[in-house]
């Protein structure tokens, strides 16, 4: 038999790298996911393509791991729209796309092990040998990649958020996240909130449409936007500080609740009461569908953040030398296309190292490249780690835009790209 | 018998604390009670230490309903699923 990759957490980033995997070679991939579908938080999202997501986007497509970005756009709702503070955004319909997910990954040859939640590891002369599940099955490989994500256990919302508002992660049901680097007793980093303590709360909600009154679901459908002014007494601007999105953290999303549409109708904010939600023109009988208690919390996120170089090789000080990790476990880069980039590049590197081949960096001329590095070192402050990262907006944005990362120009990607020598290197086998 | 402590736990510890017999510890998401070394506090209090230390009502007498369904997949009936190319599901995986 040949060599195994085994990858744990079936988001965007564990996706990523399966499709990455197959395509550099590796003979078998498996993919282990603890719940009934793919995605996790990915069920809840749908931006794409906003601000700088654009150029990254673009910079996948052309160093040929573009797949999972094909099937975002292939099931967006709306195109080029914009939102506050957002340019050019696609939004995926989040009802449509786990199938098409699934596909994709199935269809490039990787194994999805369902309902697979990862327990415990096995060690041997400082490699992992093999991984336990909940069950007790023992599934062995040649290397591992975490992409676990930072979202959950239960304890992580009791103890620094509102307590569980039973959120799409469904810990309660499906048993919590088990983090693999953390099981190999590495030590992990927490992101912070401005006001220094442990995490950050998911940004947003999802109400039902059929809850809201024609005229906005209307508004909606057509443009994918409707904004409606808060009164004053409603506005809270204390409540930006303490969201996962920084590039959500303006102005307008303080003083208008903001939907989208992603096939429910997404509330830009990281929770309201539904007492006062209610007391919104066209709102008066809406309901959340995530989270359930969305009255009174969000999820919480980041903690158990993976030191790692930036092949996305995890640093253990000589514990594990086959285990890579990708998406939001990768440290502070907040986003489904953040995800996507860097599960992508560990999936590649993961079967470069089975093949005793150097691995892969992207370069610093792209901005994928750029901030895969910029977060690592970010992340060694203690100021640092009080931010969040996104090709989107906010302190990586400004950045991109600073060092003229920031295009949506075709023929300058086109040009940016062949000039790394690196054109469609995710396609290439590398055993 | 025994006493529990049920997914309510909110990791206070105060149970660990005050046990007697020092059967709880604390497990990966809430504190636990090892049902071979409690004694339901017998000949030490009339109401079990942890029953009366927790702040939440966490600590009651052992159920076994609870215990058969708690919250994990292989208490619900639930095995790994495995899914290929075809997009059907390809059975579950030989436990190792």
């Amino acid at each position: 038999m040949g060599k195994r990759v085994v990858i744990v957490g079936g988001g965007w980033a564990g996706s990523a790298a399966a499709i990455t995997a197959r395509l550099a070679g590796a003979d078998q991939v498996i993919l282990l996911e603890r719940t009934d579908s793919l995605l996790g938080t990915g069920l809840v999202g749908g931006i794409m393509r906003n601000n700088g997501r654009y150029t990254a986007i673009e910079e996948m497509i052309r160093l040929g791991g573009g797949q999972l970005f094909k099937v975002c756009d292939d099931n967006s709702r709306h195109r080029n729209m914009e939102f506050p503070g957002h340019r050019h955004a696609s939004i995926y319909d989040v009802n449509r796309i786990e199938p098409a997910v699934r596909r994709c990954v199935l269809d490039h040859g990787a194994e999805i092990w369902m309902f697979s939640r990862f327990v415990a590891v096995e060690r041997s002369n400082g490699s992992i040998t093999a991984v336990r599940l909940e069950n007790g099955t023992r599934v062995e490989g040649d290397v591992f990649i975490d992409t676990t994500g930072s979202c959950g256990a239960q304890t992580l919302c009791t103890d620094n958020g509102n307590g569980c508002v039973m959120c799409v992660v469904r810990c309660p049901t499906f048993g919590p996240r088990v983090s693999l680097v953390g099981a190999c007793g590495i030590a992990e980093k927490s992101g912070k909130k401005p006001d220094g303590t442990l995490g950050a709360m998911s940004g947003s909600c999802k109400l039902s449409k059929e809850t809201i009154a024609p005229h906005i679901i209307e508004e909606l459908e057509r443009t994918g936007l409707a904004m409606i002014p808060l009164p004053a007494h409603m506005v809270n601007e204390k409540k930006l500080g303490a969201k996962a999105c920084a590039q959500y953290a303006l102005k307008e999303y303080a003083e208008n609740v903001i939907l989208l549409d992603t096939g429910h109708v997404k509330l830009m904010s990281p929770y309201i009461p539904l007492h006062e939600l209610r007391q919104l023109p066209g709102m008066e009988e809406v309901r959340y569908v995530d989270p359930y208690a969305g009255t009174v919390g969000n999820s919480m996120r980041f903690s158990d953040l993976s030191p790692r170089d930036d092949a996305m090789r995890v640093s253990s000080d000589g514990q594990v030398d086959n285990l890579f990790c990708g998406g939001e476990k990768a440290g502070l880069l907040v986003g489904h296309t953040e995800a996507i980039v860097t599960g992508a590049l560990a999936g590649h590197n993961a079967v470069r190292a089975l093949a005793g081949r150097k691995e892969l960096l992207l370069p610093h001329s792209l901005s994928v490249g750029d901030a895969i590095t910029t977060v690592r070192e970010e992340m060694q402050t203690e100021e640092g780690m009080g931010k969040k990262y996104t090709f989107s907006g906010s302190v990586y944005f400004n950045r991109m835009k600073e060092r003229k990362l920031y295009t949506t120009d075709h023929a300058e990607l086109d040009r940016r790209v062949d000039a790394t020598g690196l054109r469609n290197v995710f396609q290439q086998k590398v055993v | 018998m025994a006493h529990m402590i049920t997914s309510q736990c909110v990791n206070c510890g105060a149970c660990e604390m005050e046990c007697p017999v020092r059967a709880i510890s604390a497990a990966a998401n809430q504190y636990v009670i090892d049902p071979r070394v409690c004694v339901d506090c017998e000949g030490y209090f009339d109401i079990a230490r942890c029953k009366w230390a927790c702040p939440v009502e966490a600590c009651v007498p052992e159920r076994a309903a609870y215990i058969e369904h708690s919250a994990s997949l292989q208490n619900r009936g639930t095995r790994p699923v495995v899914f290929r190319a075809d997009g059907n599901p390809a059975g579950t995986p030989l436990a190792g």
